[in-house]
């Protein structure tokens, strides 16, 4: 099965013998499709195939198959869309000002950025089509819509993002695209025709290099504005409402801050899954992941700031109708997800992200008298016994509160005591540290969506006792969707990834390579005993 | 085809016949049957019941011929009201409302879940309508003038059949809003002259209609008066934003043509540089 497969779609160890050492080392995947690469694709496919017959389901029965109403009119649909347009941008970031700056360590991770911009923006740029519910009033946009509206402003820059990134991944492949037309001569048809087509008849000359860095360079220069710009009028879709909780001056900055933070992230995280499964260990090293995390820090605190600026202003005054707003989300229906995405999200990832980088922290070990485990269910312990003294006192009947509070307080501090001694475990380990720190910022990415978009709309400007409870819970539909949008986004970025290589070949030839591995890497912070970053 | 052409007709007749039905609630007790035809096997249900006494209806499943449940949500919407919907299906075969309507319009009736026939259970009305039986005659003026440039102010009078003013008495004062809703703008209680006044706020050139609406009691009658005023036009103080603009504005026109375009020549740059790669 896997034989046929592979003659069907493309494999050839015959033609990858042929390649150099470093042709090999990064040319593998593309040339060599294995049983896991299949599986994974049925994976997804099926899961894709679920989101399809979601969809299909509400095409049939229209939108009142997904929890939306007239009062929540946003949902789930709306916050993909919101995160995988956040995603995107990362491309753009790391190609346009590496690139501009001439930082050569891009050069291994820039493809894989790029990849994540494309596949994120075609899932993206259908959720608000999947959102329509009748997806032929698309075309009224064109026809019939009002320039002076956000939603066509929304249009314009997703299309012409859409392009640019498309432009901006296809560039820099073209010479690899050569060099697959020339030594994947046994692919088949189908692929050797991209690959011809693709190329451009690149021969690499001084005139074509010329050519092409010319365009690089234009490109560089303008996906970045064109992001930013793409993220603002997002941003604007809510901010341009009189809505408490949207209208604010600093959506837009707010709104590119988050994409930034959470599209770095979900770099991080492709490193990581693609120096495993691919090998790449030799060109991702842990310099690279080093610097991304620098740069994830840098975006999430910058989105922390965004937080604390938009929150505490409104918080302070809690005026009128915002009021009703942030009740919900500070003390409200959906405070346990405000504050776990708030903490979790923003908080613990920058605290992750700079232990590997400061000095190991040794006297922490003197801490260490309990083991981390035992801490922690102590901690558990006190923190029930918190909660039991609270539900049993009011029962009994004097005030619960002091002893409850101590009860919290001891679960606090052994809980707090557990997080400290992992501390050398996690200076010890810097990738895997990062890699949770990326996690945790991409799931917040997501949630934060949620926050925006939802608890805004249960607010609704008229009450009516009819429409009473308007709450937003979302169907297996929308789940549906939102799962096979996830799958296919991994999907169009698994066989990118398999199609051409995710390290650019021509890029990394000269030089990069030794950089790379001789770079500074090394000169991370090494707690006493270990030997070598574990990964 | 004969035969056809007569059940056509009959049908016809039928239809024509039911959307005309007008049942008249007597006692304000009132029985509905609901089913997958509609409200007592009618798409445009309609009664009247009187403003300012209970009705109590009683809802009767009857879509006992299926094979399967079919169960129903009944809910009452419309101004003035608020009621819990209550369901009706095979086990729970009956179900009953009971409230008071305080002022004249029309209430629906309407299943609001997906069932079988839903689409004749949304049409189901209830006129409430002026009490055919009350009190001593009571006589209610209502006139609106413009107050200032942003309100109207409503004065009402409650006299007896004899003239003599009606101090002491609370006045309902609706706006009928112009998507068809109510709004209580106001209760003023009338004074020693039985007049009451209120102040409605109002924008230039809007068209108000407000009900007054004296529920009666103690001896009174019901009464109720409608007045309408169209508030003189006035310049716009404040410019329109771009969003409410109905025309697009020349400038942010022109800067997106500006913005787009130039971004999207580049584009046409860097496509023809990669084009011209084939020559090199």
């Amino acid at each position: 099965m896997t034989a046929l497969l592979a003659k069907l779609l493309g494999s050839s160890t015959e033609d990858f013998d042929k390649l150099n050492t470093h042709e090999k080392a990064l040319l593998r995947p593309v040339f060599v499709w294995g049983r896991g690469f299949y599986l994974t694709v049925a994976f997804l496919a099926l899961i894709f195939g679920f989101g399809v017959f979601a969809y299909l389901t509400q095409l049939r029965d229209g939108l009142a198959a997904t929890g939306m109403r007239d009062t929540v009119s946003w949902g789930l649909y709306i916050i993909n869309f919101v995160f995988f347009i956040g995603i995107s941008h990362v491309g753009a970031l790391l190609s346009s000002i590496l690139r501009l700056t001439g930082a050569k360590w891009r050069h291994p991770i820039t493809r894989m950025a790029e990849s994540i911009t494309f596949a994120a923006l075609l899932f993206g740029a259908l959720m608000p089509i999947i959102d329509l519910g009748r997806p032929e009033r698309m075309f009224n946009l064109i026809f019939s819509g009002r320039i002076q509206s956000p939603i066509l402003w929304d249009i314009i820059s997703i299309t012409t993002y859409l392009t640019g990134s498309s432009i901006f991944l296809l560039l820099p492949l073209i010479p690899d695209m050569a060099l697959l037309r020339d030594k994947f001569i046994h692919a088949p048809a189908w692929r050797r025709w991209i690959y011809r087509i693709l190329s451009f008849g690149w021969t690499g000359t001084p005139e074509q290099h010329a050519r092409l860095d010319r365009a690089m360079n234009t490109m560089a220069v303008l996906i970045l504005p064109i992001a930013v710009m793409v993220h603002t009028v997002v941003s604007w879709i809510f901010a341009m409402t009189l809505r408490p909780g949207w209208n604010s001056t600093i959506f837009g900055p707010y709104f590119v801050a988050g994409a930034l933070a959470s599209g770095a992230a979900s770099v991080v995280l492709a490193m990581v899954v693609f120096r495993k499964m691919y090998r790449l260990e030799e060109f991702i090293t842990l310099k690279h992941f080093k610097y991304m995390a620098a740069l994830v820090l840098t975006l999430n605190l910058a989105y922390i700031y965004f937080n604390i600026s938009e929150y505490v202003t409104l918080a302070y005054k809690m005026e009128g109708a915002e009021k009703a707003v942030l009740a919900s989300l500070f003390s409200g229906q959906f405070a346990g997800l405000f504050w776990v995405t708030q903490l979790l999200g923003l908080i613990v990832p920058a605290f992750l992200l700079v232990l590997p980088m400061i000095k190991p922290m040794t006297w922490i070990k003197r801490l260490r008298v309990l083991p981390p485990m035992l801490l922690a269910a102590i901690s558990a312990l006190f923190l029930g016994a918190s909660l039991a003294t609270s539900f049993f006192n009011t029962f009994i009947g004097f005030d619960p509160s002091l002893v409850a509070l101590a009860f919290l307080l001891g679960g606090l501090a052994f809980g707090g005591w557990a997080t400290l001694t992992l501390i050398p475990w996690l200076q010890a380990r810097p990738i895997p540290t990062f890699v949770i720190a990326a996690a945790l910022i991409v799931i917040q990415a997501w949630l934060k969506r949620f926050i925006i978009v939802v608890p805004v709309l249960e607010q609704p400007f008229i009450t009516d006792a009819a429409f009473e409870g308007a709450l937003y819970n979302p169907t297996w539909v929308e789940w549906g969707i939102t799962a096979g949008a996830l799958a296919g986004f991994l999907l169009v970025y698994l066989i990118l990834s398999r199609m051409v290589p995710i390290v650019s070949v021509w890029e990394t030839k000269h030089g990069e390579v030794e950089e790379t591995v001789s770079g500074p890497a090394h000169a991370l912070p090494q707690p006493a005993g270990v030997s070598s970053p574990e990964v | 085809m004969f035969l056809k052409t007569i059940r056509l007709f009959i049908a016809v007749l039928f239809l024509s016949s039911v959307t005309t039905f007008t049942a008249h609630a007597h006692g304000q007790s009132i029985a509905i049957m609901v089913s997958r035809e509609g409200f007592d096997r009618m798409s445009n249900y309609s009664v009247d019941v009187e403003a300012g006494h209970e009705v109590t209806i009683t809802f009767t499943y009857a879509d006992d011929d299926l094979t399967g449940d079919n169960p129903h949500d009944i809910r009452i919407l419309g101004a003035g009201v608020d009621l819990p919907t209550v369901t009706v299906s095979r086990d729970n075969p009956t179900a009953t409302i009971t409230f008071t309507p305080t002022r004249t319009g029309t209430l629906t009736i309407l299943c609001v879940i997906p069932c079988i026939g839903m689409e004749n259970l949304v049409g189901g009305s209830i006129h409430v309508v002026q009490p055919f039986t009350s009190g001593a005659k009571i006589s209610l003026t209502l006139d609106l003038s413009p107050r200032d440039e942003q309100s109207v102010l409503a004065r009402v009078k409650l006299t007896d059949a004899e003239g003599r003013p009606i101090s002491d008495v609370p006045v309902s004062l609706v706006l009928n809003t112009s998507v068809g809703g109510e709004i209580v703008v106001g209760v003023p209680v009338t004074v020693v002259d039985g007049t009451a006044a209120w102040m409605i706020p109002a924008l230039a050139g809007q068209k108000l209609q407000v009900s007054a609406v004296f529920q009666g009691g103690n001896g009174l009658g019901y009464a109720q008066n409608i007045a309408e005023i169209t508030m003189p036009g006035a310049p716009l103080s404040v410019p329109l934003g771009a969003l409410s603009s109905p025309a697009p504005p020349f400038a942010l026109a022109l800067m997106l043509v500006i913005v787009v375009g130039s971004i999207w020549v580049t584009f046409g740059f860097v496509a023809y540089q990669v084009f011209s790669i084939r020559k090199g």
